[in-house]
């Protein structure tokens, strides 16, 4: 009851978070020089993408667990975190060609290595979420789906050096090297990543639970079935 | 056992549930100020432009600055040129060679602009819708868990009563 009060409290906070944080996106922060108006998708956009590593690399650290520990937890928490990062990288996905079309006059460059690799990533982790849906939830599906969230994990670092690695068009901007932000830019940017990070918590929390309870749902199913036929 | 799960799941269900409500009304103001955002920068020129700017150079927003504002996007890949009076050329959105360093904030109206109201508009939608989607299948799949649970509970029920009768 208590974590239920703790979590309609948190989820209260997180809207007044958002709520602001739009305002501030689109009613304080100021107007960038070149770009215009559609710079204002940066926000939420680079945001999400700080949110979608973190994921995927939470996913990967309950794979290693999993796979070491074979407790369900690990796996719940890999597959709950590993949902929430496909949705938040389905939204840098999307947000990124609606800012880049105006920008650079297309929505997509096939040459850039960031988009490609974030694209790439991306797939990873939608065949890890249809491994565990079509493999059902036996160990071989899910010790499988844990080297997939593996091994997605490791491009994470080279998707955030991709322009430094290999170049490309993808802004630079949180990469401590040129101009970087307006501290107003800053602010409302850093009330966005909080929001966001704090959205992750929430879904991951949540769907943890649900993950869980399915699983117990299962083992109740099997033994009622065996007992009372 | 199946009592207490049952009780378990509901609980879920109704956090579920107050999640979704208070994610649902998240999203209505965000939609609202959204829509706001869009009827300004499509109506008088663009008033988050000019407020920027105004924010930026530390003056308050002037007609002239809402009037030199750009217009919305109709055209996505078109550059509006800002001063009303003697228009400059326009200027070619920068080509995807070099990688952008920084942001700079626009000092007065802004001289060039890419015009992205709508795609920004679009942009924050579809990450909404995305979410709210989201929401909504925790929401589908924590019911579909509850009623499970039910469908056990009364076949065990019904088995226990069998038992007794025997």
């Amino acid at each position: 009851m208590t974590g239920r009060r703790v979590f309609i409290g948190l989820m209260v906070v997180l809207g007044a978070m958002y709520v602001e944080a739009i305002r501030e996106v689109f009613f304080v922060a100021p107007v960038e020089r070149v770009m215009g108006i559609v710079q204002k998708i940066f926000y939420f956009h680079v945001s999400a993408a700080m949110t979608f590593f973190l994921a995927f690399v939470v996913c990967a650290v309950g794979s290693v667990a999993y796979l070491v520990t074979r407790k369900a937890r690990w796996d719940a928490l890999a597959a709950a975190s590993a949902e929430v990062g496909v949705l938040m990288c389905a939204m840098v996905l999307l947000t990124g060609p609606l800012w880049a079309w105006p920008v650079w006059g297309t929505p997509w460059v096939w040459d850039d290595p960031q988009l490609m690799l974030t694209l790439g990533v991306f797939l990873v982790y939608t065949s890890y979420l249809l491994a565990r849906s079509l493999l059902g939830g036996d160990a071989a599906g899910r010790r499988l789906a844990a080297v997939l969230g593996i091994l997605g994990a490791l491009a994470i670092p080279f998707i955030h050096y991709a322009v430094q690695l290999w170049g490309g068009h993808h802004p630079r901007v949180m990469r401590g090297e040129g101009g970087g932000l307006d501290p107003t830019m800053r602010r409302v940017f850093a009330l966005c990543v909080v929001s966001f990070l704090g959205l992750y918590g929430l879904l991951l929390w949540t769907r943890m639970r649900l993950f869980l309870d399915e699983a117990r749902l299962r083992v109740l199913q099997n033994r009622v079935e065996t007992e009372v036929a | 056992m199946i009592e207490r799960r049952r009780r378990h799941a509901r609980g879920r269900a109704w956090t579920v549930r107050g999640a979704a409500a208070v994610g649902a009304a998240t999203a209505a103001i965000a939609v609202l100020l959204l829509a706001a955002a869009s009827a300004r920068a499509q109506g008088a020129g663009s008033p988050a432009v000019a407020a920027g700017a105004g924010a930026a150079s530390g003056e308050a927003a002037t007609p002239a600055a809402l009037g030199a504002a750009t217009p919305g996007a109709s055209a996505p890949l078109a550059v509006t040129a800002a001063p009303a009076a003697v228009p400059p050329a326009p200027t070619a959105p920068p080509a995807p060679t070099a990688p952008i360093d920084g942001f700079v904030p626009a000092e007065g109206p802004p001289a060039a602009s890419v015009p992205g109201g709508q795609l920004l508009v679009w942009a924050y939608a579809g990450m909404w819708s995305l979410l709210l989607l989201f929401v909504v299948a925790i929401f589908v799949r924590q019911e579909s868990v509850r009623r499970e649970l039910d469908r056990l509970r009364e076949r065990v029920d019904a088995a226990r009563g069998k038992k007794g009768k025997e």
